[in-house]
């Protein structure tokens, strides 16, 4: 019996030291396995400076984020119920920049596309780029990206990467609540 | 084809292809029409009312975002003094504090001494048999003996309430970006589908149709 209860700890401790334990890298390598997953760390190269805004919101946390809504906000918590992770990056961009950069976001976008992203919204203006692509499997929304270039605005260039079942409706009103008006088409 | 014509009507082709693309256009007349229409949706995408969003509500936002970002950048900063939210996703994530005061090399001398203490008098020697065994059996499922203590613990670990509070701000500020963005392009959309689902192909047919007449 002395002998076999260590092994039995042995057991649990070992079970729980590969189940429980979910590091940082671990919840990415998840997200990679995803399809509506885009890695917003390859865009931090393009530019000088560090990013402004940068939101990663995913495995554990999203789950207390989700917990944390259910009181205050029931639409909000239906929709984080579905989501796997929430990414931003945002970075200040000058008019120096918006060519070399919106050149990338275009590169960028065709990678999507040849990836099976269905292009949503693609805006070209003097100075404002605007491309959102979406991510479709078994007839439901996996993924959302949104890539806004705008120079010397204060948003400046914003990605945003949105992974999992995705309600086009629930995220309008959300907006709605925040006095931003919804989604009117819908994506 | 396309994207240079849009490109060429916006002026962003570059000086040579602009040139190779006028020469095409010179001689083909679908590509001309191509042009033309393309010319036609800039002017009317350009002349189009544009609704915009109430003044300084998305700036609001912002504002309110980043004010809460500075916050909560000051509070992880006294509290495990590199802030998550600018942390890159791969990055290690934050010792607990239990854990730091164990490791860090301020307590070098008093974490050896508290080791030594949790090891004697805390520590069963059936557990610590235990953990040992599950340590060996951990590392042979792996595959390899891991060389140092654990540097990520789990997320649930590290949150603290006032961090989920500005992640639930976050994830509600990224929601409503990404509505706001799609109803400034709203309009755009409409344009677009229009031209690439309805114009494009009546013009394409329309000019199969004509060059099948001339053909003949």
């Amino acid at each position: 019996m002395k002998i076999v209860k260590p092994f039995i700890l042995a057991a649990l401790l070992s079970l729980s030291a590969l189940t429980a334990a979910r590091p940082a890298a671990a919840q990415v390598d998840d997200l990679r396995n995803e399809a509506g997953y885009l890695d917003l760390d390859g865009i931090a190269g393009w530019f000088e400076e560090e990013p402004w805004l940068e939101v990663n919101i995913r495995g554990a946390l999203l789950r207390l984020v989700t917990e944390a809504s259910r009181s205050e906000d029931p639409e909000l918590t239906s929709i984080l119920e579905n989501l796997k992770a929430i990414e931003v990056r945002g970075y200040p961009l000058t008019p120096a920049q918006f060519e070399d950069v919106g050149r990338r976001t275009g590169v960028l976008a065709k990678e999507l596309e040849a990836q099976g992203w269905e292009t949503v919204v693609r805006v070209r203006e003097e100075d404002q780029r605007v491309n959102v692509y979406m991510k479709v499997r078994d007839d439901v929304i996996a993924g959302l990206v949104v890539m806004v270039l705008e120079p010397d605005d204060e948003e400046g260039a914003v990605f945003v990467n949105i992974v999992g079942d995705i309600n086009p409706e629930q995220i309008g009103r959300i907006g709605r609540a925040l006095d931003i008006d919804p989604l009117s088409n819908g994506f | 084809m396309d994207d240079r014509l849009e490109a060429y009507v916006d002026g962003e082709l570059p000086a040579a292809e602009s040139e190779r693309l006028e020469a095409i256009v010179a001689q083909d007349a679908v590509a001309a029409r191509k042009l033309e229409l393309a010319r036609r949706v800039r002017d009317e995408l350009a002349a189009a009312e544009r609704p915009s969003c109430p003044p300084g509500v998305t700036r609001a936002v912002l504002a309110l975002a980043r004010a809460e970002a500075a916050g909560r950048k000051a509070e992880r900063d006294r509290a495990i003094g590199r802030p998550a939210a600018m942390r890159r996703p791969d990055a290690p994530a934050a010792r607990p504090a239990r854990l730091r005061a164990l490791w860090n090399g301020r307590s070098r001398s008093a974490g050896r001494r508290n080791v030594r203490t949790v090891w004697t008098e805390v520590l069963r020697p059936s557990l610590a048999t235990a953990a040992l065994v599950a340590l060996v059996v951990a590392a042979a499922l792996i595959g390899r003996v891991p060389p140092t203590p654990p540097r990520d613990p789990p997320a649930t670990a590290e949150a603290t309430p006032a961090e989920v509070r500005q992640a639930l701000a976050e994830a509600r500020w990224a929601l409503a970006y990404v509505s706001d963005i799609g109803r400034r392009t709203g309009r755009s959309i409409r344009q677009e589908v229009l031209e690439e689902r309805v114009a494009a192909p009546v013009q394409r047919a329309v000019g199969t149709a004509l060059d099948a007449a001339s053909d003949s």
